[in-house]
């Protein structure tokens, strides 16, 4: 009996183990992209908070516009509403960078951000052009599972482009709710370059989460980006052209 | 009687927008400068307080004010300066229209230094090679509209019933003109000049006007425009030089505004498979009146000297790329502002900036070479960044070339600059 009980024991603790490891870091990221809010166009006003390698502050007030343009790409309309010297600066990325534009009202013309140029940070921020056009889709890695505890999934993933700025990016997805807390961007040598931190998450009734205040880190740099949205809305009727130069040039968003 | 309308206008859009004003959001710069020409041995320094502001009139008409104050030690002309009044709609008065009318600053071309094709503002007089130089301009009244064919191509149309020419001081156009009539053996020091300008015959009925298509093709953004519009410096047309009885030479000079068109391609974008470079340029084919100077000297003589015989070209074709903050850009320059017909002459451009870690420096530096004559400018300098909304720039100019040449004339300065943006 006693050395039934314990083959059932063994048992059971095997197919535990094969129920904890059962979803595949795909899988996974599957699931994050499911539970991430869906949306067809995304308003965000929020504010930037720039931390520098001594702890001084400087805020910077946007607005945001995202499109899903289906097919993993998304078009970003990003604005500075403050502080002076800035206000009016708008950033427009077309599928996921395809094409970005910069707008500076200073100058009063549009212009063509070059493809090098998606990886320079944004006006100050540690968030690249790239970052912001939210370029970087699940296809781009191979992603593998590195393991998990109670609270977590730790995942590893390697871009697949060659001539990536990132050698790998490291992982932690919250088991409960399947959102990324945490990103390590590694540099191509292996060093870490990135920290990305979500704070503070909203779960809102259908399951999906959506993001409320997250931070970058440029460990290289010590420096760090928080972002803060007030005020998030979903789904806002935008005409069809509205991602556009045209848009980018209105005194008014 | 038409200028008359037309100021009654501006004065009206000035009222209407004025009366905003108290309710609006007004944001701008306050610039304290100051320079020191090494040469000259002389300092001069100034203040500059930009005031602009966005009156929301409703979600598709805007009221845009732009105002420039400025106090300068040395030739303080035009203390004020309207940049901009004008009324802005947007998908309005249709759809898929966008329109600003009243006094206007309108920016095309695609390049980034002296792009040929952006010929429509006039440009203040500036003694260096400073902001004045290169980005501000004079508003025109005109009315600017554009119609958006697709996602991304559009027309547009740029109409303006009163000329504007570029402002220069009388004295400096004189200095010009004196040198032009040396080698009639006419001293300077003892010329009496009378400059007569004739503006050109531009009306509703008969305004400058322009049109502009552009759109995207693939990887590169492209325009074409045409202007029918006049050159916006003068240029004399007779002179007639006496010899007075105390020995005073008398040069009474008749000076108007040549017609020219303007036919403009430009364009920005990338190669695929030339990963990080942004090729960006613009090449303005332009077709002058013929314009004869006719100078009568003291015996009767006529000289008939061409001043705009044919066609001719100018170009800004450059190419940027940039890197872990260093950012380069490389331009062929075919004509500056202010070179016209044979005048034109050929340039390289170079620009280099890096921005510090803590993204507080930006140390530059800019290299002009003129290909006709081999002068040269360096301008070397910083940014500096202390906090938000403030900014400092100290640059060092220093030329080098025969008198006479292109750039020689730039001379040795010191320039230190104060900007905060409120």
């Amino acid at each position: 009996m006693k050395r039934f009980l314990a083959a059932l024991l063994i048992f059971v603790l095997f197919f535990m183990g094969r129920l904890v490891f059962a979803l595949t870091a795909q899988e996974i990221l599957d699931e994050v992209e499911a539970r991430r809010t869906q949306f067809t166009t995304q308003k965000t006003v929020g504010k930037l908070v720039l931390v520098d390698a001594s702890g001084k502050e400087e805020t910077r007030e946007m607005v945001m516009y995202l499109k899903d343009e289906g097919d993993d790409k998304t078009s970003v309309i990003f604005r500075f509403l403050s502080p002076a010297d800035v206000k009016g600066v708008t950033l427009l990325s077309l599928r996921s960078g395809e094409k970005i534009y910069l707008y500076m009202p200073a100058y009063k013309k549009v212009r063509l951000i070059a493809g090098s140029s998606k990886s320079e940070k944004f006006m100050g921020t540690d968030f690249s052009y790239d970052d912001l056009s939210a370029g970087y889709g699940k296809e781009d890695y191979d992603s593998t599972l590195q393991g998990e505890d109670e609270a977590n999934y730790y995942l590893e993933l390697v871009p697949k482009k060659l001539d990536s700025k990132y050698g790998k990016l490291v992982m932690v997805v919250d088991k409960e709710r399947f959102y990324f807390k945490k990103i390590d961007f590694f540099d191509t040598a292996g060093n870490l370059w990135k920290t990305l931190e979500v704070h503070e998450v909203r779960e809102k009734e259908d399951g999906s989460i959506q993001i409320l205040k997250l931070s970058l880190k440029d460990v290289k740099e010590n420096h760090v980006t928080r972002m803060e949205a007030n005020s998030i809305e979903e789904n806002i009727p935008l005409p069809d052209d509205f991602f556009s130069v045209r848009t980018i040039q209105r005194p008014t968003l | 009687m038409m200028r008359r309308l037309l100021v009654t206008l501006e004065v009206g859009l000035l009222v209407l927008l004025g009366s905003f004003v108290g309710a609006l959001e007004v944001q701008g710069d306050a610039v304290v400068w100051g320079r020191y020409s090494i040469v000259e041995k002389d300092f001069d320094y100034g203040v500059v307080i930009d005031l602009s502001s966005t009156a929301t009139l409703s979600d598709r008409y805007f009221g845009n004010v732009d105002l420039l104050l400025k106090y300068q030690d040395e030739n303080n002309i035009r203390p004020f300066r309207v940049q901009e009044i004008s009324l802005q709609g947007v998908q309005a008065p249709w759809e898929t229209t966008d329109f600003r009318v009243g006094l206007l600053e309108v920016t095309w071309g695609a390049s980034d230094v002296m792009s040929p094709v952006d010929v429509l503002n006039p440009r203040p007089f500036s003694r260096g090679l400073d902001g004045a130089m290169f980005g501000e301009k004079i508003p025109v009244p005109a009315l600017d509209f554009e119609w958006y064919l697709s996602n991304t191509w559009s027309l547009e149309l740029f109409y303006q019933p009163r000329f504007v020419g570029h402002f220069i001081p009388e004295f400096v156009e004189e200095q010009f003109l004196m040198s032009s009539f040396l080698p009639f053996g006419i001293l300077p020091e003892k010329t009496h000049v009378v400059i007569v300008k004739e503006e050109p015959p531009v009306g509703f009925a008969c305004p400058i006007w322009a049109l502009r298509a552009r759109g995207s093709l693939g990887s590169f953004d492209v325009a074409l425009s045409y202007v029918n519009g006049y050159f916006l410096s003068a240029y004399p047309r007779e002179t007639v030089i006496s010899l007075l009885p105390e020995g005073i030479w008398d040069v009474q000079v008749r000076s108007g505004y040549p017609k020219r068109s303007v036919l403009g391609f430009e364009f920005q974008g990338t190669l695929p498979g030339v990963e990080g470079l942004t090729l960006r340029g613009d090449v303005a084919w332009i077709i002058p009146e013929q314009w004869i100077h006719t100078v009568v000297l003291p015996h009767g003589e006529r000289i008939s000297i061409p001043v705009f015989d044919v066609p001719y070209w100018k170009a800004s074709l450059g190419m940027d790329y940039s890197w872990n903050s260093t950012y380069v850009s490389v331009a062929y320059l075919l004509g500056n502002l202010w070179e016209e017909g044979e005048n034109v002459s050929p340039y390289g451009y170079v620009h280099v900036d890096w921005q510090s870690k803590d993204k507080k420096w930006k140390p530059f530096a800019n290299w002009v070479v003129s290909f006709e004559d081999g002068s040269t400018v360096w301008i070397l300098g910083t940014e500096y960044k202390p906090k938000d909304n403030w900014n400092v720039t100290l640059r060092y100019t220093v030329s080098q070339g025969a008198l006479g040449s292109k750039l020689g004339n730039v001379g040795e300065e010191v320039y230190l600059e104060v900007k905060y943006s409120f």
